[in-house]
């Protein structure tokens, strides 16, 4: 057995994560054994993983461990796709704070306490966020503070404060800061009249004054006299659940919120486009589909009625937004919402450029849909049509794509102010820059409009 | 602890306990101070 560990999986001495022989397991080294084993004993691990709020696992022999410092060995369910912080709309950044809050409530009426609160500790699955470290969870010792207080703050309290208080876009900030927005910083963006709202004013504001007072100070000498009971404890995880709720934000007045994608379609189009995309797509019969440019997902839960596991992609918030809130209300399964700008797509980004997964790592797809996004891509942002076809060959096995042609009307409307300096933009064109990347296995005019729907296979 | 707990976020915490342990104390006060007018009143209704 070979096992390969997981780049990400290494901050952590308690255990980490590999892969072995196809299968994802997490090793509990032997510093960790008594925590482990108490956490065990204690039936946190069941309660979590009954509620649905930890990822379940079996534990495995140890003669499948990677390393001689194993103490035990266990296997946890797999997340389908692997998302991180900064691909998470609003919603699904603040549901991850509210997991991790009452996961942390739960933890302590049992005895124990999280050891950390990173945001990366938390997968989503089913229209549901899942916390996925196991290994987070220690005894909790009487009158000690939450070590993972300040993490918290910086990982879900800064960035929800900012989106809500300040503006959507600072979400952007998760990406540059990726053990969290610090608390200075997001105290100096936050608008004065946070000062007015007490758990602003307390975990953000007062926390940036204190932390800087207190920089380079020994935790041991300044808390020594100082204890903060299990009581105190609560009440503070209860007053940071309640100002995270207390954030909102209302999706509208971005760019493609409160404006149907297709609103150039005939009913009669839209009834033919969402035929002719289930019919390319049971013909291949994909597992995964990134559907690109999903706008609120519309065609994504087509999509989902032949693939069990359908991401949306959409570089708009407030489109990612909705889409999450219909996900969430309707209990929808296999379908994941998140943020992403193809013209600037997550990097491979952290340690050693390891830590967090481009995009492109965690493929290919086996299905990619680009539906009404080819004009975005090559006339408002100026991409080749063969580096169009090039990137998607790398990102999905097959394509539905839906060819937009000039005289469509939202191309019209993005050279409305422009030269058109796009000769080949034409599907000539299209098609001369798409075989050389893709076999087209059908195209059909969608309907009675100008576009059309063309099903292609990528080359090896 | 394998992350750096920040000698500033643990005094705060004990401080914030505090504030909010004596916000809760309060509002009890106030709670019973405000049943015990309205019980008044309402057995005035009563007479």
């Amino acid at each position: 057995m070979i096992a390969e560990v997981d780049r990400g999986s290494f901050r952590d001495p308690s255990g980490f994560v590999y892969t072995a022989d196809g299968a994802l397991y997490r090793q509990v080294n032997r510093v960790f054994a008594e925590e482990f084993d108490a956490c065990v004993a204690s039936g946190l691990y069941d309660d979590l993983a009954a509620a649905g709020w930890l990822v379940p696992h079996r534990v495995v022999g140890l003669e499948r461990r990677a390393t001689p410092e194993a103490h035990a060995v266990i296997e946890p369910m797999r997340i389908e796709f692997l998302s991180y912080p900064y691909e998470w709309s609003f919603g699904e950044l603040q549901d991850a704070a509210l997991l991790t809050l009452d996961v942390q409530t739960r933890a302590l009426a049992r005895g124990f306490v999280l050891r950390d609160a990173s945001a990366y500790n938390v997968q989503f699955r089913d229209a549901h966020p899942l916390f996925i470290d196991t290994l987070s969870f220690e005894r909790y010792r009487e009158g000690e503070p939450w070590a993972a207080y300040k993490q918290f703050c910086e990982h879900f309290l800064v960035p929800l404060a900012l989106m809500s208080t300040r503006d959507i876009r600072c979400g952007r900030l998760q990406r540059e800061y990726l053990d969290g927005i610090p608390i200075d910083l997001g105290s100096a963006l936050l608008p004065r009249r946070t000062w007015a709202r007490v758990g602003m004013l307390l975990h953000l504001h007062m926390h940036a004054r204190a932390t800087r007072h207190y920089e380079g100070a020994s935790v041991a000498a300044v808390t020594r006299a100082r204890r903060l009971n299990r009581r105190g404890l609560l009440e503070l995880v209860a007053n940071l659940r309640g100002t995270v709720e207390a954030l909102t934000w209302r999706p509208a007045g971005t760019q493609w919120a409160d404006y149907a994608k297709d609103h150039n379609y005939s009913e009669a189009a839209l009834a033919a486009k969402r035929r002719l995309l289930r019919g390319y797509l049971a013909s291949v019969a994909p597992r995964t589909v990134w559907d690109l440019g999903a706008n609120t997902g519309v065609f994504s839960r087509v999509a989902r009625e032949v693939a069990p596991s359908v991401i949306c992609f959409d570089s708009d918030p407030a489109a990612v937004e909705l889409n999450y809130r219909q996900v969430r209300g309707g209990a929808e399964t296999g379908l994941l919402p998140l943020q992403l700008d193809l013209m600037n797509p997550s990097p491979a980004t952290g340690w050693a450029q390891e830590e967090r997964l481009s995009l492109a790592a965690r493929g290919p797809a086996d299905a990619l849909l680009a539906l009404a996004l080819v004009h975005h891509l090559a006339i408002a942002n100026n991409v080749p049509l063969l580096r169009v076809a090039e990137a998607f060959a790398r990102l999905g096995r097959t394509l539905v794509i839906e060819w937009v042609p000039k005289s469509d009307s939202q191309v019209e409307r993005l050279l409305r102010n422009r030269p058109d300096i796009f000769p080949d933009y034409t599907q000539e064109g299209f098609e001369r820059a798409f075989t050389r990347h893709y076999d087209i296995l059908a195209h059909e005019r969608v309907g009675d409009s100008l576009r059309s729907l063309y099903l292609m296979r990528a080359r090896a | 602890m394998y992350i750096d707990p920040a000698a500033g976020s643990m005094v705060l915490q004990v401080l914030i306990a505090g504030v909010l342990a004596a916000m809760a104390t309060l509002k009890s006060v106030r709670d019973s101070v405000k049943r015990f007018i309205q019980g008044l009143f309402r057995r005035r209704k009563d007479r």
